[in-house]
C-alpha cells in the first residue's frame, strides 16, 4: 500500500463520514423509516472503482463506525452493518462481472441495503409484516442509485486520470 | 410527414442511442426498467387496494376520508419479541405504556381511529418518528424494544 493509496482512502473515508452527516440532516419522508439518500454510498461506489471491493469495504467499515459512535449507538452501528454487508457483496459481485456500469452497480447497492435492513428488521421483531416499507424503500433506493451512480462513475473516471497524470507508482 | 411526424424520428433516435451505447449501459437500461416494472407492480398490489377503497363515494373530500379513514373493524395488533401482547380496536381510545422486559417502553396512542407511538426511551425514536398508522397492513416497528405494531382487518 502506498502513500497514495493511503490518502486517497483516507480522503474518501473522510469523505463518506461526512456524506453520513449531511444524510443524517436531511430528512427524506419520516413516515417511512430507513428511508435515506445513501450519499455514503457515493464514496464506496468510488472506492470500489478506484480499486477493490476489499478497500470499499474498509472504507464502509471505518464511516459507519465514526458516523456511529458519533451521531449514533450500538444498535444503529449493527443495523448501518447489516445494510452495508448485503450492499458491498452485491456490488463487488457485479463490478466483477462487470455486466453493469457505476448507474446499474451503485442502484443494486442502494436497493440492496434496503433488503438487508428489512431482513434483519423482520428478524429482531419477528414478523414479515415490515416488508410494507420495502416499496417506498425500493423508490429512493432506485432515484439515489441512479444520481449516485452517475456522479461516483465520473469521479472515478477523474480520479484515474488525474493518478495517471501525476504518475501513478509514487513511493513516497 | 402528414400523420404522425415525430414517431418514426423518435424511433429512429432512440435506435441510434441504443447502438451508439456499450453492453454494460444497455444492461443498466434493462435493469432499471426491470427494477421500475417491479417497483410500479409492489407500488400496485399495495397501495391500490385501499387507495380505491378510500375513494369510493367519497365525493371531493378525498384527503379527510383517507385521513379519518372508517376504521370498521380494523385492529392494531401489538407484537413484542414475537408474542402478541394485545389487539386494540381502533374505534377505541386508548393511551397505554409497554413495558419491555430489559427496561424500555413504548407509549402507544389510539385516537380518532389511528395508532401511534407518543413516546419512548428507544435511542433512536423511529417508531415515534413514524407516525400515525390506520390503514391496514400499515406497521409501526421499534427495533431496539422488539416491538411491532400493524394493523389488520378485524373479524
Amino acid at each position: 500500500m502506498n502513500t497514495r493509496k493511503i490518502a486517497i482512502l483516507g480522503m474518501l473515508s473522510a469523505g463518506a463520514v461526512i456524506l453520513g452527516y449531511v444524510e443524517m440532516l436531511i430528512p427524506v419522508m419520516p413516515a417511512v423509516p430507513g428511508m435515506k439518500l445513501g450519499l455514503p454510498n457515493l464514496a464506496i461506489v468510488t472506492v470500489l472503482y478506484l480499486y477493490t471491493a476489499r478497500e470499499a469495504a474498509a472504507v464502509s467499515f471505518v464511516r459507519i463506525l465514526i458516523v456511529g459512535f458519533l451521531f449514533g449507538n450500538l444498535f444503529s452501528i449493527c443495523f448501518s452493518l447489516s445494510g452495508a454487508v448485503v450492499s458491498l457483496c452485491l456490488m463487488a459481485i457485479l463490478k466483477k462481472r462487470d455486466i453493469f456500469d457505476t448507474v446499474g452497480v451503485s442502484l443494486v447497492g442502494g436497493i440492496g441495503h434496503n433488503l438487508g435492513q428489512i431482513a434483519v428488521a423482520a428478524c429482531l421483531v419477528q414478523n414479515i409484516r415490515v416488508a410494507y416499507y420495502f416499496v417506498p424503500l425500493m423508490l429512493s433506493g432506485l432515484v439515489s442509485g441512479v444520481i449516485i451512480g452517475i456522479l461516483s462513475g465520473i469521479i472515478a473516471k477523474r480520479m484515474k486520470k488525474a493518478a495517471r497524470q501525476s504518475g501513478d507508482g509514487s513511493r513516497r | 410527414m402528414a400523420g404522425r411526424p415525430e414517431d418514426p424520428g423518435a424511433l429512429k433516435f432512440a435506435e441510434s442511442v441504443w447502438t451508439i451505447m456499450d453492453k454494460k449501459k444497455r444492461n443498466t437500461l434493462v435493469l432499471i426498467a426491470v427494477l421500475l416494472v417491479v417497483f410500479g407492480a409492489g407500488a400496485l398490489i399495495q397501495y391500490l387496494p385501499r387507495k380505491g377503497g378510500a375513494s369510493n363515494g367519497t365525493g371531493g373530500n378525498g384527503t379527510e376520508r383517507t385521513e379519518a379513514e372508517v376504521y370498521n373493524g380494523r385492529v392494531a395488533v401489538i407484537q413484542q419479541e414475537g408474542q402478541i401482547l394485545m389487539e386494540l380496536p381502533l374505534d377505541e381510545d386508548r393511551d397505554l405504556i409497554v413495558q419491555h422486559p430489559t427496561g424500555g417502553y413504548n407509549a402507544i396512542l389510539v385516537k380518532d381511529g389511528k395508532i401511534c407511538v407518543r413516546d419512548a426511551d428507544c435511542p433512536d425514536l423511529t417508531c415515534v418518528r413514524t407516525g400515525n398508522a390506520w390503514e391496514e397492513g400499515q406497521v409501526i416497528a421499534c427495533l431496539p424494544h422488539r416491538l411491532i405494531i400493524y394493523i389488520d382487518q378485524g373479524k
